[in-house]
């Protein structure tokens, strides 16, 4: 998703983009037939908070970062998994970046307490409007533009790597997975509040005491009963193996072991840490930010931009608009310090 | 031809994309002449789109093949 974005206002080029539309296009079709079927538990899901533009302020941090690092908080998992050490200095740092965001996150919590735009979560329920006469029009428009790039032979991407999968499959299966964890766990993909848990537990081994003293790893943000259960489940950002843990220090877990094996699978597994210097004083910086921006929002551009976009979120349109000056920032420093 | 290869292993796009373009500026006066040939060694998965996309828009031909888990990308001028 990075290069989707970024390629955007670097090279001017927005080949790659037209897959995040696709993929924005199945995930709405989806969950607008499981709204009208019945399937959905929770519109809106859990987590997903009324709009508040501090999560405009979030995007512009975590879209900076993202380009000057190169990863975003799912690119630096799957680099490494297939041994890429520049993901990993990446991913290191948006551990650190998320952790530090416990310090600051009663005064940003002060900050942003007036920055609240409506009560409500999503665009429709504002409007008090069922959700499908805004998904239709947006379908229509969906289908019309998928349909001229398929006639104009633009869904397919040239490509000669080993095991390349066309990127139009990934977006349909990468909708499907969205769709089939609403299904299961009441929300869409999201794993920052992971990161920060990662953060604590390290915390947790040297300064337990400031742990248990600090309201951000205290407090248990998630508090509800999953879909096709009836026990009420809680988590948080804080050291415990909780609801939070289970929901996705998994995904974390199989984006890494997947990424291993394909690596394995086409013989590109290898660990090559001589890069330039300045490359992982990007990375290190970039990653911070990411992580630091990704509880500012609060969540990450796989959170908002392939969950809560598709549920027409307020916050995650105020994600959006927030990211693209933050990539376009990013990418003209990237630009400059390169040249 | 002369044959010049560097290497950019471990390095991510953009930064393995914009450092093969520095290079083929540096050599361009070679490149065009038919002089010499660029061999880039890459194990960015990214880097196998990225870079011939663009050195093909500069009017370069691209050749690529697979060694040990990385990828070369061949520049030269026809």
């Amino acid at each position: 998703m990075v290069g989707m974005l970024r390629d955007l206002f670097m090279f001017r080029q927005g080949t790659m983009l037209r897959f995040l539309v696709i993929q924005l296009g199945v995930t709405l079709l989806l969950l607008e037939l499981l709204r009208l079927g019945g399937g959905l538990s929770y519109d809106p899901p859990p987590l997903m908070k009324t709009a508040n533009l501090s999560s405009v302020v979030g995007g512009v941090v975590f879209g900076f970062g993202m380009v000057l690092t190169g990863s975003c908080v799912v690119g630096c998992l799957y680099k490494t998994g297939a041994g890429n050490v520049l993901g990993l200095c990446a991913f290191i740092f948006m551990i650190a970046g998320a952790t530090l965001y416990a310090e600051m996150a009663p005064w940003w919590k002060h900050v942003t307490e007036h920055w609240n735009l409506t009560q409500q979560v999503t665009v429709y329920h504002s409007f008090g409007i069922p959700s499908w006469w805004l998904t239709l029009p947006l379908l229509v428009v969906w289908l019309w533009r998928v349909h001229a790039w398929k006639r104009e032979k633009k869904l397919v991407v040239a490509a000669v790597a080993e095991g390349y999968i066309q990127p139009w499959k990934t977006a349909v299966g990468l909708a499907g997975v969205t769709v089939l964890l609403c299904v299961f766990t009441g929300m869409p993909m999201g794993i920052t509040t992971m990161y920060v848990k990662m953060g604590a537990w390290v915390e947790q081994l040297v300064i337990p005491e400031h742990v248990a003293a600090t309201s951000y790893f205290v407090g248990k943000g998630l508090n509800y009963i999953p879909p096709l259960t009836d026990q009420m489940v809680s988590g948080g950002a804080g050291p415990g193996l909780d609801a939070i843990a289970a929901l996705q220090l998994s995904v974390i877990l199989g984006i890494l072991t997947g990424a291993f094996l394909s690596a394995k699978r086409v013989g590109e597994f290898h660990w090559v840490y001589r890069v330039p210097k300045s490359q992982y004083l990007f990375s290190a910086s970039g990653g911070l930010l990411v992580g630091l921006g990704a509880r500012m929002a609060p969540g990450c551009n796989v959170w908002h931009m392939m969950g809560g976009v598709p549920f027409l979120a307020w916050n995650s349109f105020l994600f959006v608009l927030g990211l693209l000056p933050g990539v376009w920032l990013g990418s003209k420093v990237l630009l400059s310090r390169m040249s | 031809m002369k044959t010049i290869e560097f290497d950019i292993c471990g390095q991510i796009c953009p930064s393995a994309l914009l450092t093969a373009l520095k290079e083929i500026n540096r050599h361009k006066g070679q490149l065009k002449q038919g002089e010499c040939e660029l061999v880039i060694l890459t194990d960015a998965r990214d880097a196998t789109r990225t870079i011939p996309s663009a050195v093909e828009n500069m009017g370069y031909q691209v050749d690529i093949s697979k060694k040990s888990g990385c990828y070369l990308i061949r520049i030269f001028t026809r």
